[in-house]
């Protein structure tokens, strides 16, 4: 099944008992929350297909790094496919055991391989597998929208009874920046709730003071000038509206979108699961204390 | 002179002839269209050529008039034709110069038939009225937007003739007839598709002007919205000169302002039903005060009676915001912050518009809290931590069981423990309830029960930083002022908001969904309350798994019939594949909406505020600052918006221009920011109002809440009571009258007489029903066994088949979302949790469904309700006859026992309670099931294969069929019907014996007058029942037949 292409990576010959493995980052939570614009934020243009209020990601799929773009479909007996499209969700759904791995030129990737999975809270079925795609990864990030209610706190029990480390951004709609005190305030509150329902042991707070990481994907996004023109047209004006109000140029809106340091922080980090880098590299990460960096360390370690 | 004015008559007698001559050939055809229409066009020319011939001659009058005597019964609804017509004349006559004496002499004789002719018109006027009351059948809606379509689809462009035709066919249809929504609706669509071209500039004046006369009718209409109408036509066109005004609009708004809506009917008959108590009371006739209290009781009940709904909606989902709008754009619900992201409202809130000037404790307007009282929260307390407390001492009184030191040492337990999920949050309330008792603060606050709108949000929302404070558990450092919320039960806001005025019901909103256990409780309860649910779907995300699992309860207690779907739009999200996609969920769910509402709660709520800027208090200027500021609150700005109506407007437009952008209205937005010469009276409000979708909404819930209840309101529990009292006051005052020629010893054989046949009548009716049997209380009876076997047997197949499948189901799919995570442990947590949660709710809706098929159970209804109900029938039947030899018996009704009622209230819930013996039996049954399949392989067809092999339903239902204790409850309710159709019975023999008895007293005081004063009572009393009450027993009777006929 999925593990096939988790592990032994066939494909490309490689020997997993030998070859040191990437670490493998899963990306989770509500269905329609910014998982797959996350994804196209980290690699840097459009390899997901982003939803618009309805769901959009069927398959769980793994986006590895390989020199030029293709989306291979592994079927449960074996066989390997090349797509048509390297769009994985623009195939229909595969019969049960079939996995897809998309490769894509992207540095992030060299870093970690990054498990895209359907979101929960939609159907039974999507959430099987979100549940499922949790258990073979390193890291899990649970991207939330508000604050957390049942059936979020029941995912992170599960990511916490698989004994696998977890962080929760938090993607801030409309115009809420995430240095807003309105966005503070969730993530406090979210913060305090897995603190409540024990749920921090395996939590890795990616700042000392952002412990859930507010973030503005569709600010990421657009300021990067990954946001499609024609599909997104009603998003592209409203944040160019927003722009034009306060003077805002995209440097600055991609600053305050609070994705930059989310990002270099998380590739650091997540190589750090498996192979633990100088203390020095985690520092060149912005916003990142010395201080912080080995204290984070230490909690890796101790776990 | 004189031959010239005979010449001159002579020719117009003439002209006058063959005018008539034409009007008898036309009433031929007209009396095959029955088209009321070309009738009025048709008598506005011929009044005209009676005015051009103007003078009386007294042969061409009267043949006139029999001419319309004739056509009055065609004339439906143009009784104000046939007055003009007469008016018109009669001025015509007047208006000659050079009268003679012939002429005056036939002046006056046409004057008195003009009156002859008005008392004719009033009787006309009487059956018109009833025929303005129907309701349209559905062919000639059909017919209208055929007419409508038609007119539209005349070629060339939008000139004044195709205007005119519209309007003309949709004034023919409106005239006098209430349109269903769903019929004003299709209009609108018909119309919409036709006339997206838009009027030039060119025409405007002719245009107006043509409007104006096409709908000049409507003014003079009783209607009471007539007026509306015409402002429009003289003021609203006029402000659009020069700019671009689609025809849809205009059609739209006349439809809007001369129909009357649902709620302003139901008021009106409402209202009439009380003005006629009241005039009816004013008369004072009832001297003993014996019938007036109840009238008054039921004109009491007429006005409190009020529709409630239920807003339901994710946490967050715009159900604040949608709530707010309805209470015209005011801050009442608290709304989460920019987004939201955070919970905030705690209790429930209701809303109901002020009628009038009513004021409570000198405010305009007020919120009424109502507080729990302290045993109440002691009991919830003690609900909450009763499994902390490990029974240490289980001979603990009850007193001391609810005591604060016994509290203070459990609540210690049950922070030492590892509370989680929704136990977490319900031993935080606690908590927070007794540190209430605790500091006697409850004392303090139970004293605020009406507070200023403003004040008491912060009484109702969680305490900020909620969450972060119970890092430390119970030492959790809470003020007592903001434990508040925690003992409050509801709060019932009174506003002035034309929206709810317009529903005429109250509107409540409900604690989010999904938050918590509790949360989801308190709304499933506001939803068993409510007349009508309204779910408000999240417009940013298609449904979800939370979504389904409340609108399968919705479905599984029967609430489909009540549910509304509507989706908030929201700016961001593609409402049209999210709108699809959820139309298609729920289908699938089983649930069948006409239509799922897409509304702009935001817009709706914007445009609201803009109305009542007058009504703002502290919190609104707050917000709005808030919002309009980057989140940043400034008091400067604040006092200045306090200040200026203006700097709101402005405020408020800004944001409203924002979002039209947003949503791709920019030409919208470009007339709002022209916002200088705004004001908040523009039309442009009303036009985003009806943009943002929420008038459709309210239409269609007006129309279905009201249908549903209001002929039991009017009729059941209105008129027909007073017609029973009118017509025992009518009847007391016919004994009166008999008793003032009788002699002595007539009236005491008459007495005796009485007394005799009643005991008899009663004692041999009694018997009759003696198979109804008069066992004790609780007592079962082998009849009821017998019944309770037969129910078993006739409703085992179905029983066993549909609680299969949907056991079957549940199984299926909680086994599938849990096949990664399953172990012998998790067994119990789901069995006790997931499937307890979902099969209960459905087995209560099915509960519910056999309570009414054990009502109607073919054996009970053989045995005992039919029956009964024959051998009342038959007893009237008797009571009629034998009433009518004596006056005394005279004015006793027997009472009619209503067979179809059913036991109401608690009795009936007691009983069948004992009913959800089933559940607990299945409940059994799947956890077995649950454990012998973790040992083995789990597909689908494994589930079936063990549902059809070991038949865990059936065999639950075997046992529950020769369970004593089951059987015993079923038998019981038979039972409880059984008894409750003896005392119907008792009550009413009761009620005939003290009606005797009464009456006989009454007619003793009357008889030992002396024989003068005999003849006055005598004459009063019948005055009284032929002046007063006669009339207003006529009157009531037509008033439900009207209603009736509307409602039915």
């Amino acid at each position: 099944m999925l593990r096939c292409i988790m592990i032994n990576d066939t494909d490309r010959g490689a020997d997993c008992s030998t070859a040191p493995r990437k670490s493998l980052l899963a990306l989770a939570g509500k269905y329609q929350n910014g998982k797959s614009t996350f994804l196209n934020c980290l690699l840097g243009g459009m390899y997901a297909l982003e939803g618009d209020g309805t769901v959009t990601t069927k398959h769980i799929a793994k986006y590895t790094y390989g020199e030029y773009r293709e989306a291979k479909l592994f079927l449960p007996d074996g066989t390997i496919q090349v797509l048509s499209s390297p769009m994985p969700d623009q195939i229909p759904k595969q019969e049960k055991g079939s996995t897809i791995q998309v490769s894509v030129y992207s540095p992030v990737l060299m870093k970690m391989d990054i498990l895209d999975s359907p979101g929960c809270g939609a159907s039974k079925t999507d959430d099987r597998e979100a549940r499922e795609a949790v258990t073979y990864a390193d890291m899990v990030i649970y991207v939330i929208q508000k604050e957390l209610d049942f059936e979020d706190v029941s995912f992170l029990k599960d990511i916490t009874e698989h004994n696998k480390y977890y962080t929760v951004i938090l993607n801030c709609l409309d115009e809420k920046a995430p240095d807003d005190a309105d966005a503070k305030q969730i993530c406090n509150a979210v913060m305090a709730k897995i603190t409540t329902e024990h749920l921090d042991r395996n939590y890795l707070p990616l700042s000392k003071e952002k412990q859930v990481y507010p973030v503005n994907l569709l600010w990421a996004q657009c300021a990067l000038g990954y946001l499609p023109e024609l599909e997104h047209r009603r998003k592209r004006n409203k944040i160019k509206n927003f722009m034009e109000q306060d003077n805002i140029t995209p440097l600055s809106l991609l600053e305050k979108s609070g994705f930059l340091s989310l990002r270099s922080v998380l590739t650091n980090l997540v190589a750090l699961s498996y192979n633990i880098p100088s203390a020095s590299m985690l520092s060149l990460a912005s916003g990142i204390t010395e201080e912080w960096t080995s204290e984070l360390l230490k909690t890796i370690k101790g776990i | 002179m004189n031959q010239n004015a005979n010449l001159q008559n002579e020719d117009l007698a003439r002209r006058f002839k063959e005018a008539m001559e034409k009007l008898e050939q036309e009433k031929e055809t007209m009396e095959k269209i029955k088209d009321r229409n070309i009738l009025e066009i048709f008598f506005s020319s011929s009044t005209k050529d009676l005015a051009k011939a103007g003078i009386g001659l007294s042969e061409a009058v009267s043949e006139l008039r029999s001419v319309v005597n004739d056509m009055l019964p065609l004339m439906k609804g143009t009784k104000k034709q046939v007055a003009e017509l007469v008016k018109d004349l009669f001025d015509a006559v007047k208006s000659q110069s050079d009268i003679n004496s012939d002429f005056r002499s036939q002046i006056i004789t046409l004057a008195k038939r003009h009156v002859d002719l008005s008392i004719r018109i009033r009787t006309l006027e009487e059956d018109v009225n009833s025929l303005e009351d129907r309701i349209m059948s559905n062919e000639e809606v059909e017919k209208i937007i055929v007419d409508v379509k038609e007119a539209f689809l005349k070629k060339g462009k939008m000139n004044i003739d195709r205007l005119l035709m519209i309007c003309q066919s949709l004034q023919k249809y409106l005239n006098g007839v209430i349109l269903s929504c769903k019929a004003k609706q299709r209009i609108l669509v018909a119309i919409k598709e036709q006339s997206n071209d838009s009027i030039t500039e060119t025409d405007l004046n002719a245009r107006q002007a043509g409007i104006a006369e096409c709908f000049k009718e409507f003014s003079g209409k009783r209607n009471q919205r007539g007026g509306i109408v015409s402002q429009f036509i003289f003021d609203k066109i006029p402000f659009n000169q020069g700019k671009k005004y689609k025809i849809s609009d205009i059609i739209s708004e006349i439809i809007d302002a001369v129909s009357i809506s649902e709620s302003d009917r139901f008021v009106e008959y409402r209202n009439q039903l009380v003005r006629m108590i009241d005039s009816f009371l004013e008369n004072k006739i009832d001297v003993d005060n014996k019938y007036s209290p109840e009238l008054y009781a039921t004109k009491e009940r007429l006005k409190e009676s009020i529709f409630e709904i239920a807003l339901i909606g994710e946490f967050q989902g715009g159900k604040s915001t949608t709530f707010n709008a309805l209470c015209g754009g005011r801050e009442i619900s608290p709304r989460g912050r920019n987004g939201g992201g955070v919970k905030t409202s705690a209790a429930v809130i209701t809303a109901q518009n002020i009628d009038g000037n009513e004021t409570k404790e000198g405010l305009r307007e007020w919120a009424e809290i109502t507080w729990l009282d302290e045993t109440e929260i002691r009991r919830r307390i003690f609900d909450v931590i009763k499994e902390y407390d490990n029974g240490k001492d289980p001979w603990l009184k009850k007193k001391e069981k609810e005591s604060l030191p016994h509290f203070e040492s459990v609540l210690n337990m049950a922070w030492q423990k590892n509370v989680l999920g929704d136990d977490l949050d319900l031993l935080r309330i606690a908590t927070l309830q007794y540190k209430l008792l605790k500091t006697r603060m409850l004392e303090k606050c139970r004293n605020k029960t009406v507070v200023r709108i403003g004040e008491f949000q912060k009484m109702i929302t969680f305490p900020p930083n909620w969450e972060q404070r119970w890092l430390n558990g119970e030492k959790a450092d809470f003020m007592p002022e903001e434990c508040c919320f925690a003992a409050i039960d509801h709060v019932l806001v009174r506003i002035h908001s034309d929206s709810l005025a317009r529903l005429g019901c109250r509107i409540t909103d409900c604690p989010g969904l999904f938050v918590s256990k509790w949360d989801t409780a308190r709304a499933f309860e506001v939803m068993e309350k409510a007349n009508a649910i309204w779910y408000l779907l999240n417009g940013q995300k298609q449904i979800g798994t939370a979504d389904t699992r409340t609108l399968e309860s919705i479905k599984d207690l029967g609430y489909e019939d009540k549910c509304f779907f509507s989706i908030n739009r929201r700016d961001d999200a593609n409402i049209k594949e999210i709108l699809s996609a959820d139309m298609s969920k729920v289908e699938s769910l089983g649930l069948y909406p006409e239509q799922i509402y897409s509304f702009d709660a935001f817009l709706s709520f914007r445009c609201k505020q803009i109305t009542n800027l007058d009504h703002f208090v502290d919190e609104d200027y707050r917000r709005l600052v808030e919002e309009t500021n980057k989140g940043q609150y400034d008091s400067v700005l604040a006092e200045e918006c306090k200040a200026n109506e203006r700097k709101c407007l402005e405020r408020i437009n800004k944001l409203i221009c924002k979002h039209l952008c947003a949503i791709d209205e920019e030409s919208l937005a470009d007339q709002m920011k022209d916002s200088e010469t705004i004001t908040p009276d523009s039309g442009i409000y009303q036009k985003l109002f009806r943009l943002s979708g929420t008038p459709d909404i309210l239409n269609a819930m007006e129309k279905m809440i009201i249908s549903n209840k209001a002929h039991s309101i009017l009729v059941t529990n209105g008129s027909q009571v007073c017609e029973e009292i009118l017509s025992d006051f009518s009847s007391s005052l016919k004994l009166l009258e008999k008793s003032a020629d009788m002699s002595l010893g007539k009236a005491k054989e008459m007495k005796e007489d009485a007394v005799a046949k009643l005991k008899k009548f009663t004692k041999d009716w009694g018997t009759q029903f003696d198979f109804l049997g008069t066992d004790e209380e609780d007592k079962i009876t082998y009849n009821d066994l017998g019944l309770v076997s037969e129910f078993f047997t006739t409703k085992k197949d179905d029983i066993v088949k549909v609680f299969s499948q949907i056991a079957i189901r549940i199984c299926i799919d909680e086994w599938e979302s849990h096949t990664m995570t399953i172990t012998g442990k998790a067994i119990d947590e789901i069995v006790e949790e997931k499937i307890k949660a979902r099969f209960t709710t459905f087995m209560m809706g099915k509960i519910k469904e056999y309570r009414k098929e054990l009502r109607n159970n073919e054996r009970f209804c053989k045995s005992i309700k039919d029956p009964f109900k024959s051998r009342v029938i038959k007893m009237r039947e008797e009571w009629d006859e034998l009433k009518r030899d004596n006056a005394l018996l005279n004015g006793i009704e027997l009472p009619p026992p209503n067979v179809e009622s059913d036991l109401r209230g608690d009795e009936i819930n007691i009983v069948i309670a004992k009913l959800d013996f089933l559940p607990t039996y299945f409940l059994e049954q799947i956890r077995d099931f649950f454990a012998s399949l973790l040992n083995g392989e789990t597909t689908e067809e494994r589930i079936k294969k063990l549902f059809n092999e070991k038949k865990p339903i059936q065999f639950a239902y075997d046992k529950t069929r020769n369970d004593e204790t089951s059987k015993n409850c079923i038998a019981k309710y038979f039972g409880a019907q059984r008894r409750y159709y003896v005392s119907l019975l008792n009550d009413s023999f009761n009620k005939m014996n003290n009606t005797l008895s009464k009456n006989i007293a009454d007619w003793d005081k009357v008889l030992s007058q002396r024989k003068k004063e005999k003849e006055m009572i005598a004459i009063n009393a019948k005055n009284k029942r032929e002046n007063i009450v006669k009339p207003y027993q006529v009157i009531i009777k037509k008033y439900e037949k009207n209603v009736a006929l509307y409602y039915d």
